[in-house]
């Protein structure tokens, strides 16, 4: 390979991580403003963290390499969208801005470390396990998935946190939260019969296909010669096409490529027949044919410059694919055994099924659109993978979350609830995942276009697949057991079908709360809050309230100075108080414990109610109200 | 070659099962192992039959009748799964009968 042509490759490859981290930045501004800023600030810092990290390693950036830190600008910035959302769900739900920030990076976290451990293990085993191509990637994903679990998380919550008391975040419309959006009440796991046999019709003809057209393997997986040229003087592609058939390739396939280092007209051309040693010849036919025809030293002037080559023997490009293959069977038994410990075996299954879905769905559409299966496709499929991956248990996180808050649901409405709070999130970090992709699908040149193809169907496929396909089946799976089969048949006897979300028996919405294990302290003993931003436990606050003797009335004894504190204290009036609290006239009365609770239903008030004016005895001693 | 358009076949006719009952054996998982494996096993044999050999169709053997050789098997396949999911159902109805 000459070295301009090389570099005009990674040249293009740079240009287009530079137009992704462009749009990248301008859909975050847009769509999460202030929160936006800080994200942005924190992809910069990122980038300049990975560019001294490459540099003093030292890492030699191919084109693999460049697959893989793409991949990480959309890991990086989705881990910021995860942390977002959150926020900004959490201060809809009524919390203060700070306390918003606070609990959405705390809850986001354990997401975000789940996610982006599963993903730096991939790219450790497939660094451990594959050929030099493939370690490229997992070398730049590995380092990238670090420190983007470092910025999106450490750096962009100090900013965000010193920001917090700032007029800069004073209102929520500041942060995108101002409006209580109406949530998606779709009924995920209804309509999931509809999606599947979309599915299954998609991969039916992917299937015939690859039986009528098959793979079109590159001669990275056949034995072959591939050229890349520039002409000093424009030529057609079918003039370049004659000449080689006249040398006697007439299989030869020519692609050109144009670009400004190179000038003049660049071809690309790949014949399976071709030996190293007939090289020098077809370089000489074609000299001679698009040559000036002024006699030179040798013959002719040069009508070819920058003429590369690039033999590959047979083996390469299984060596290549067996490598990878081991490579993604390892990762794949050691992700299904921490997704088995850190959520349940059960969630493993989904995961690896719909991670099948999308590896099968790029190969079937590669197969119908007859693009070239290169080196680079291998690397397109492992970056798929670690995508759907990511993307998977982002959803599944939320389904873990609300199994213990919807103690009396069923499983597909647990589900349903999960998939209405995610999916602006899901899709918002696929929408965001996308732009890079899609910036190097136009500005990556020739070499990188099928490898970005590769990576839009993929990406697509598996945010598809997160949601329509690995949550159905986990649905179908969890609602067989014993306790989730009792769970429904229940809810039919009251209400005479499952609801697609958990309803009283009147029909409206609403939820139970999560059943709180009572702690025992000690009288007078200091415990830590429950929430960030929260001043004093619901115990301590419990027993305060006795010391004063106002325990009729826990909610006149909240102090009403500052926002925060007003929220803790109805908060602990509304979860933890005694009987007392929810007399048969209060709302929590007409509660059907079939329902469950919102986030914001742990954190909101009740509806505010008259208060009593009652007399406080006064302190005759000083003769003063306490 | 033709081991991809089988698996392919066997996972797009699984995704069918939704529209069924779940009594599969293992559920919708187990329905997934059953139309893989039948759809694997069942074209090796339809293969193997017209080849003479027990071998994986390459890449210039495999076209759509031999991706297709995956239906039966995978259709085979799911029903037997089916068939279990029933069978045990059959025998805990029983036995819960029994101690009512």
């Amino acid at each position: 390979m000459s070295a301009t042509l090389g570099k005009t490759a990674l040249n293009q490859g740079l240009i287009a991580m530079l137009a992704g981290f462009a749009v990248v930045c301008l859909f975050l501004l847009l769509f999460y403003r202030v929160l936006g800023a800080i994200a942005i600030g924190g992809l910069v810092i990122y980038s300049v963290y990975f560019f001294a990290l490459i540099k003093l390693i030292p890492v030699t950036l191919t084109l693999p390499g460049i697959a893989g830190l793409i991949l990480t600008i959309g890991i990086a910035a989705d881990a910021n969208i995860v942390i977002f959302e959150r926020v900004k769900e959490e201060i809809r739900g009524g919390r203060s801005i700070i306390s918003g920030i606070a609990t959405g990076y705390k809850h986001g976290f354990a997401a975000i470390v789940d996610a982006n451990v599963v993903t730096f293990m991939t790219a450790f085993i497939l660094f451990a396990l594959a050929t030099a191509e493939v370690q490229g990637f997992a070398l730049t994903l590995g380092i990238g998935t670090l420190l983007s679990l470092f910025t999106a998380v450490l750096a962009t919550q100090a900013a965000l946190g010193a920001m917090s008391r700032s007029r800069a975040v004073s209102h929520p419309a500041m942060l995108g939260a101002a409006r209580r959006g109406n949530g998606w009440t779709f009924d995920f796991m209804g309509a999931s019969k509809w999606f599947f046999s979309l599915s299954g019709t998609i991969l039916l003809i992917g299937a015939l296909a690859i039986g009528g057209k098959g793979l079109n393997f590159g001669i990275d997986f056949k034995s072959g010669t591939r050229i890349q040229t520039a002409f000093i003087k424009p030529v057609a592609e079918a003039e370049v096409a004659s000449a080689m058939s006249a040398a006697g390739y007439a299989n030869a396939e020519v692609q050109k490529f144009t670009n400004s280092s190179i000038g003049g007209s660049g071809y690309q051309i790949s014949t399976k027949t071709l030996k190293p040693e007939a090289l020098d010849k077809v370089q000489e036919d074609l000299n001679n044919r698009f040559g000036s025809g002024t006699p030179g030293k040798s013959g002719f002037i040069a009508g070819t410059k920058d003429f590369s080559s690039t033999s590959i023997g047979p083996t390469f490009g299984k060596t290549v694919a067996n490598a990878a293959i081991i490579a993604i069977i390892a990762s794949l038994l050691v992700i299904s055994a921490y997704i088995a410990l850190r959520f349940e075996w059960k969630y493993a299954v989904p995961v690896l099924i719909a991670l099948m879905h999308d590896l099968l769905i790029t190969s079937g559409v590669y197969a119908l659109t007859g693009r070239e299966v290169t080196t680079a496709t291998v690397a397109a499929l492992l970056t798929i993978l670690g995508y759907s991956l990511y993307d998977t248990i982002i959803v599944f996180d939320r389904v873990r979350e609300n199994v213990p808050r919807m103690p009396r649901a069923a499983f597909s409405q647990i589900v349903n609830r999960s998939m209405s709070e995610v999916l602006t999130r899901s899709l918002a970090t696929s929408f965001c995942t996308l732009l890079p992709v899609t910036a190097l699908l136009l500005f990556g040149g020739e070499t990188l276009k099928d490898f970005a193809f590769a990576l839009m169907i993929g990406i697509a496929s598996g945010a598809y697949s997160s949601i329509f396909i690995a949550s159905p089946v986990l649905t179908h799976w969890k609602e067989r057991e014993p306790g989730y089969r009792t769970r429904r048949a229940r809810i039919v006897r009251e209400l005479g079908a499952v609801p697609a979300y958990a309803t009283t028996a009147a029909g409206a919405p609403a939820d139970v709360e999560p059943e709180r294990k009572p702690r025992r302290t000690r009288r007078g003993s200091l415990v830590a809050p429950e929430g960030p931003g929260e001043q004093i436990s619901s115990d301590e606050f419990q027993e305060l309230v006795r010391d004063l003797d106002v325990n009729t009335e826990p909610q006149s004894a909240a102090p009403a100075g500052r926002r925060g504190r007003t929220s803790v204290a109805q908060r602990s009036a509304t979860t933890e108080a005694p009987p007392a609290t929810a007399p048969a006239s209060s709302p929590q009365g007409e509660r059907d414990p079939a329902a469950d609770l919102t986030p914001e239903d742990l954190v909101l008030k009740e509806a505010a109610k008259p208060r009593e004016k009652r007399r406080r005895p006064r302190n005759k001693k000083h003769g003063r109200s306490r | 070659m033709g081991l991809l358009g089988w698996v392919i076949m066997g996972l797009a006719i699984w995704h069918y099962t939704i529209w069924l009952p779940d009594r599969f054996w293992g559920g919708i998982v187990g329905a997934l192992i059953g139309s893989l494996i039948g759809s694997v096993v069942f074209g090796l044999i339809i293969y193997g039959v017209k080849v003479s050999a027990l071998k994986v169709p390459g890449e210039k053997a495999t076209d759509i009748a031999v991706v297709l050789y995956a239906v039966p098997g995978a259709l085979l396949g799911m029903a037997a799964v089916y068939a279990e999911g029933m069978r045990r159902e059959r025998v805990l109805e029983r036995e819960r009968s029994q101690i009512v």
